[in-house]
């Protein structure tokens, strides 16, 4: 997949082709799931936030700019899709309590390793703009720039956000009696 | 060394981003001092069980759900059939409710006004512009046009000859812009690029329009024709990704005039 291909795409899908559209959802629908998956830590909350995204790029496809990549404009609305769930969410109840069962998403996204568990758990303990930096850098392997056009917040503030997020982490996990 | 750096540090050199001299310092530190050693340990091992994280692959039932949202909506407009620029999120005073009105009698006007008389439609002085607000409607122009952007960060200039266009792109700032070129009457096709400084400079083409996208600051020229000599071309300025100004193209000021 080029940034060209999805640029002719895009014109295919604002002269009236929908089918169009149906590739860019076929590209994008994966590592748009996980991302808000990490973020939300709910299997539900991760298609609504995805569903979205789409809904939404599909309705201001007409507003896109072409200078920027189409993945990182669509990313950018699940992203704040997902956190705006996860805000929406707490509202009503804890984000612990509702991410403690795991077991009620498909098994296979689960890891087996305590670590990974261990990891997972602390993860969901972060508060959410923390979470989401974790989840772009290292899961998405985004750079410092990238997260930053991606959450539209300038690059320094990426690198101390994902400093503070790493080191409350690890206080997390060593409380936690985490040993390496 | 206190904590907070050691622990900067110690990330920097997993992320790849570590300066040689910093490298020094926590190795020197490393040496001299063993308790932090336990530190280095479980940072490490966090990092590599981060990396290990398992993209997710989403359930089957979501395609399903996509396409009927999608089945329900509304298809996209074209960008030609809705010249006006997307709503601004960063204007949250109201803007859109403020120069409507405006925008829409200024667009009627001018779409009536050049339907009648497109020569002197085209001939309406557009040669400066001050700001990054939008502006409320593409306003028509001829050739040159030159877009100033905030804080005197820079000034996008084109200019035209025939059915050749020149985008003169000169940054001063650190800002990340991004240029497009459509046709109105047809296709625009690329022809060039030149970049001094600039870094990260882009260009995507694809059929009908070209776009650069570029980080200042240094200077970047990009070359595109038209179909024809006096086909209509739209300019679209954008930085970081939110559109700031918009701007018809027509054949040169010199062209026009007798």
């Amino acid at each position: 997949m080029t940034r060209d291909d999805d640029a002719m795409l895009i014109e295919a899908c604002l002269r009236g082709d929908r089918r169009a559209f149906d590739k860019l959802v076929d590209r994008y629908e994966g590592p748009l799931f996980s991302a808000a998956y990490r973020i939300t830590g709910s299997v539900e909350d991760a298609m609504d936030a995805t569903q979205s995204a789409f809904v939404n790029a599909y309705e201001k496809l007409h507003t896109f700019d072409p200078s920027y990549r189409f993945f990182s404009w669509i990313y950018r609305i699940a992203v704040n899709q997902s956190l705006n769930l996860v805000g929406r969410r707490k509202e009503h109840t804890e984000f612990v309590e509702d991410t403690a069962t795991e077991g009620r998403g498909p098994a296979e996204i689960f890891d087996s390793t305590e670590a990974s568990g261990q990891l997972k758990r602390a993860l969901d303990e972060l508060e959410p703009n923390y979470r989401t930096v974790i989840v772009l850098k290292h899961l998405e392997g985004f750079s410092y720039r990238e997260i930053g056009e991606l959450l539209e917040i300038p690059e320094k503030t990426v690198k101390s956000r994902l400093f503070t997020a790493r080191q409350r982490l690890r206080v997390i996990l060593t409380n936690w009696g985490f040993t390496p | 060394m206190n904590s907070d750096r050691l622990e900067a540090l110690l990330w920097a050199r997993i992320d790849g981003t570590i300066e040689p001299e910093e490298l020094a310092e926590l190795e020197a530190h490393l040496t001299e001092h063993p308790e932090p050693q336990e530190i280095e340990r479980q940072i490490t091992t966090i990092a590599e069980e981060l990396d290990r994280l398992e993209k997710v692959q989403p359930p089957q039932e979501l395609r399903g759900r996509i396409n009927g949202a999608l089945a329900n909506t509304n298809p996209p407009s074209s960008r030609t059939d809705h010249p006006a620029p997307a709503p601004h999120t960063h204007s949250a005073t109201g803007w859109s409710v403020r120069w409507l009105p405006l925008a829409a009698s200024l667009l009627i006007g001018v779409t009536i006004g050049y339907l009648m008389h497109p020569g002197t439609g085209r001939s309406i002085d557009q040669s400066r512009v001050t700001g990054t607000m939008i502006t409320p409607s593409v306003q028509p122009g001829a050739a040159p046009v030159e877009i100033q952007l905030v804080a005197g960060a820079g000034t996008v200039f084109a200019s035209r000859s025939g059915a050749d266009v020149v985008i003169d792109v000169m940054l001063t700032a650190e800002i990340n812009l991004g240029v497009t070129l459509t046709g109105a009457d047809g296709p625009v096709r690329f022809a060039g690029l030149n970049s001094t400084n600039a870094s990260a400079t882009e260009v995507t083409t694809a059929q009908g329009w070209v776009s650069v996208r570029t980080i200042g600051p240094g200077t970047v020229r990009l070359s595109a024709s038209a179909e024809n000599s006096d086909d209509l071309l739209k300019l679209m300025v954008s930085v970081d990704g939110a559109p700031v100004e918009e701007r018809w193209i027509g054949p040169s000021r010199n062209e026009l005039e007798p």
